[in-house]
């Protein structure tokens, strides 16, 4: 398992240099980077299947959800950057697989709190939170490469690439994920409502207020990047500063999580 | 010996006007070729012809005396005098005529360095050789080495990449924005030249609807119907804006058309869809404020000409790897030519001294008695071993000058073992012609030592 750990970290690391390379000019750079992140990932997959044989499955702590949540991530990303040049996307996708990899193993170790995975309600409720944050993580990795272009396209500092990524069409897809994302997270919501309701009385939620409201702000910014697209057409930079608030909001609560853990 | 030739007139050499007269199509070409195997000498030949050149390539027994003869037809067939064509004329010989030929090729020649339609239009005129049967074994493995070195040239290096005008960097600018062009629409605010020209870019790029505004409507009407677009009146400029994706404007207006109070109400119209402005007049036409409302892009001329220019500069420093890389393809067959002109020297040699020795064994057979068989086998054997040890050095020195980098120590070797043994020197016969179907490849004649080397 050491060995899965090591290799995955060594090759996330020189994926996330490969791509830095990239995007400073080194063109040949980007297909290494694919290679050795898909390698990282895969690496990253066996680390986390090792550890399920051995007993401690993906949704065990936080920490394992945010490990299991960054490699899917990683499949994500390869799922919508075939056929496509999203170098941008990977120099952000890959040092998020590395850090998501390092969580699990610095901060899991036996003393931390188990989720209690039992009941049914508690297991979905993880399964669409560590889905959620795969979704989310994406789809804030897409806004910010988005918000990145768009703002050297309007300073005239862009310098066409061919077959790079267009500016609509990081919109589109970043659409999509939050199409995705937003209902993951809805119900995500719910459920850890009911979880902890059902848990430690109605009551309990008043302790939690922090979560409650963090999540209910990262929630709210979901449903306007869908409800002011459709209703007014708000798009572009407006719904990837949105999308960014949700995700710094769900990264609040996975940390808030984690420092209790 | 056979010299490849490289003769014509290209845009460092020759004013357009000369060029345009020499320009020749495919049914020109049909005529010519055969024209010039007949009257310039040539063994091997073909014509590339495009805005920027008109090229000979050709292989002859003298690439001097070829060359001359090339323009002379050319003269004749155009009315020019030869003396304005040989004023205007480049005529390269050998290793010379060979570098030229791989550099234009590989798009290392052009006028914009790195442009990828020369390599199809030198790859149609070599075809069009061939089917004319005036390609032989040289002109092919030349042109074949050429082509794989200029793709080599496109896929180790960056030469080719970044738009290098102003209207194809700001269709590339598009691409950025939008994606595939095929699903937006542009406008030409303005009709002059610059327009035209952005307005080519866009429809070649694939765009869906092309709609032109200009204050005159005689022009306006003039290059809508030339783009195959619609014309507009200015009135309706605030309307085509809700409905464009690229506005390219190029007015002559001394102050700014678009503005923010124009542009505001638009927007909103366009339910936060991007547009994107391309301001190629100057004075400029679209006020920078614009740029303060979401969703709007928009680039000026000198944005436009920084871009290019980088890419030029990109593509210059490009230009010198690339140059190693056609050097190395450049080499390899100065290197296989060289060792096909030896061969049939080291032949004639071999043919010529065993013809001596044979002659003197028939001569002295008389005198030497009667011999027994094994007598006769030995002294024939003394006489060829004779004949083999003499002509060792010559032999070696001679396939050593075939891998050596100095075409004309190798041409002088030539000429010295020619002399000294008296070889005969073979003839380049004329290139059989084939029938138009390009079947049955001529084979030119066996390659002559001796001839004159080149600059």
């Amino acid at each position: 398992m050491l060995v899965l750990f090591i290799l995955a970290a060594l090759l996330y690391s020189a994926a996330s240099i490969f791509y830095g390379l990239e995007r400073s000019g080194a063109e040949r750079a980007r297909a290494v980077a694919r290679i050795l992140l898909a390698l990282a990932g895969a690496l990253h997959f066996a680390w986390i299947g090792a550890q399920s044989a051995s007993g401690a499955h993906p949704f065990a702590s936080v920490y394992k959800v945010v490990s299991f949540g960054a490699v899917i991530t990683v499949g994500l990303f390869f799922a919508i950057a075939r056929g496509r040049s999203m170098a941008a996307l990977g120099a952000i996708i890959a040092p998020i697989g590395l850090v998501g990899l390092a969580t699990a193993a610095i901060f899991d170790h036996p003393g931390v709190d188990r989720l209690p995975a039992s009941a049914t309600l508690t297991r979905v409720h993880i399964g669409l939170a560590t889905a959620g944050l795969a979704g989310f993580i994406l789809a804030a990795g897409l806004a910010a490469v988005y918000l990145a272009m768009e703002r050297r396209l309007r300073s005239r500092q862009f310098k066409p690439k061919p077959g790079a990524i267009s500016l609509a069409g990081l919109d589109r897809i970043h659409h999509r994920a939050m199409l995705v994302v937003t209902p993951l997270y809805t119900l995500a919501m719910v459920t850890g409502v009911l979880w902890i309701a059902r848990a430690g009385g109605i009551g309990s939620l008043r302790d939690r207020w922090f979560e409650l409201v963090i999540g209910g702000v990262g929630w709210l910014a979901c449903v306007a990047v869908l409800g002011l697209r459709a209703a007014l057409g708000m798009r572009g930079r407006r719904a990837a500063v949105l999308t960014l608030i949700a995700f710094v909001c769900t990264v609040a609560i996975f940390v808030f999580y984690g420092v209790r853990a | 010996m056979s010299d490849l030739v490289a003769v014509g007139w290209n845009h460092k050499t020759a004013p357009v006007e000369l060029r345009e007269q020499l320009a020749s199509g495919e049914d020109d070409a049909r005529v010519i070729l055969p024209t010039l195997v007949r009257e310039a000498d040539f063994s091997e030949v073909m014509l590339v012809s495009t805005c920027n050149r008109v090229e000979i390539y050709g292989v002859a027994r003298s690439w001097a005396q070829a060359g001359e003869r090339a323009l002379r037809v050319l003269a004749e067939r155009r009315g020019l005098t030869s003396e304005l064509l040989l004023r205007h004329a480049f005529i390269r010989g050998t290793h010379e005529a060979a570098h030229h030929i791989f550099r234009v090729t590989a798009s290392l020649e052009s006028m914009v360095v790195g442009e990828p339609q020369i390599f199809g239009q030198v790859k149609d005129a070599f075809d069009l050789a061939r089917a004319h049967g005036t390609v032989g074994s040289i002109l092919d493995r030349c042109l074949s080495s050429a082509f794989r070195g200029a793709k080599r040239v496109r896929t180790e290096t960056a030469i080719a990449r970044g738009a290098a005008s102003v209207p194809s960097v700001a269709v590339d600018l598009a691409k950025s924005i939008f994606g595939e062009l095929g699903g937006c629409s542009a406008l030409l605010v303005g009709a002059g030249e610059m327009a035209q020209q952005a307005g080519i870019h866009l429809r070649s790029a694939g765009i869906s609807g092309l709609t032109v505004v200009n204050r005159g409507e005689a022009r306006g009407q003039a290059l809508a119907a030339e783009l195959g677009g619609r014309f507009t009146p200015w009135s309706e400029l605030g309307a085509e804006l809700c409905r464009a994706d690229i506005v390219i404007t190029s007015t002559g207006a001394p102050r700014p058309v678009i503005d923010r109070e124009l542009l505001r109400p638009v927007m909103r119209a366009r339910r936060g869809s991007p547009i994107f402005l391309v301001d190629i007049a100057v004075p400029r036409d679209v006020d920078p404020d614009v740029l303060k409302i979401e969703q709007v892009f928009l680039y000026n001329v000198d944005d436009l000409q920084g871009i290019v220019d980088d890419n030029l500069r990109t593509r210059a420093s490009e230009a010198e790897r690339a140059s190693v890389l056609v050097d190395g393809e450049i080499a390899e067959f100065l290197t296989w030519q060289r060792t096909r002109a030896v061969g049939p020297v080291i032949q004639r040699l071999h043919q010529h001294a065993r013809a001596i020795a044979e002659g003197e064994l028939t001569r002295l057979s008389g005198r030497l008695g009667a011999l027994t068989p094994e007598q006769r086998k030995a002294v024939e054997s003394l006489a060829h071993g004779i004949v083999q040890k003499l002509l060792h050095q010559p032999v070696t020195a001679l396939r050593k000058s075939a891998g050596g980098d100095d075409p004309y120590a190798q041409g002088a070797l030539i000429d010295a073992i020619q002399s000294l043994f008296a070889l005969p020197e073979a003839d380049l016969a004329p290139v059989v012609e084939a029938p138009a179907s390009g079947e049955g490849e001529p084979v030119p004649a066996a390659v002559p030592a001796g001839s004159r080397r080149g600059r």
